[in-house]
């Protein structure tokens, strides 16, 4: 059972990977991004596109950062959200993700003009940002 | 609160200088078939320094999705054009 919280988020810039919907792509999607930029001490977050039936894997942008050649730029919208935090290895948490978002869609009554958004805050530890 | 209401008249004023600054403006591009300008206003391209793609707003009723090229025309000028997907038209954010 998944504790859920509420948070406030600022609007983020980031670059991002576009692919469709599915995991394969996603996979793909996450491999292309982690060698395009640095791993260490970046934010990483998802956000799926319902409407265009795509996934966009972000990296957030900092000040001083330049354009990473191949890379969309825009940002993910802040505003209220209900957070679950995920703990737990990869692959096995990364199926928790579904799931987790099921429940948190039972508790609250989504914004349904945002997306809902990862944010991998640690390699073994996920947000869960549905937005309300 | 004289003091204050000033400083906001002045960040207002210098909010609509910078606005009017930065505002783009339409622009005549030529472009090749791939969709990398070869003329602004007239006036032939030199080189493509950089291009990119900003897709943003995805999630509301006005998105906006924009390809930018950074550019240096044969005068030596540079200048960013972007084109607008949701209207089809070129515009200058600086120079030409």
């Amino acid at each position: 059972m998944n504790e859920f919280s509420e948070v406030e988020r600022d609007e983020i810039a980031v670059q991002f990977i576009r692919v469709p919907d599915g995991l394969e792509h996603i996979r793909r999607a996450w491999f292309e991004l982690e060698v395009a930029v640095a791993l260490r001490g970046r934010h990483f977050y998802g956000a799926f596109d319902p409407v265009a039936d795509d996934y966009r894997a972000c990296v957030e942008v900092r000040e001083g950062d330049r354009r990473v050649p191949g890379l969309e730029s825009g940002t993910l919208p802040g505003g209220r959200f209900l957070r679950a935090r995920l703990r737990g290895y990869p692959p096995g948490v990364y199926e928790r993700i579904g799931p987790t978002f099921d429940e948190l869609t039972k508790e609250a009554k989504p914004d349904q003009s945002r997306p809902s958004l990862e944010y991998y805050r640690r390699h073994d530890e996920i947000d869960l940002l549905l937005p309300i | 609160m004289v003091a204050r209401a000033g400083e906001s008249r002045a960040a207002r004023t210098e909010g609509r200088v910078v606005a009017r600054f930065n505002a783009p403006r339409a622009a005549r591009v030529e472009a090749d078939p791939n969709g990398r300008p070869l003329e602004v206003n007239h006036r032939a391209v030199a080189l493509v320094r950089e291009e990119w793609r900003v897709v943003d707003r995805w999630w509301t009723e006005d998105p906006v999705s924009r390809g930018y090229f950074e550019l240096v025309l044969e005068s030596g000028e540079n200048t960013v054009v972007f084109h607008d997907g949701a209207s089809g038209g070129w515009y200058t954010q600086r120079g030409a």
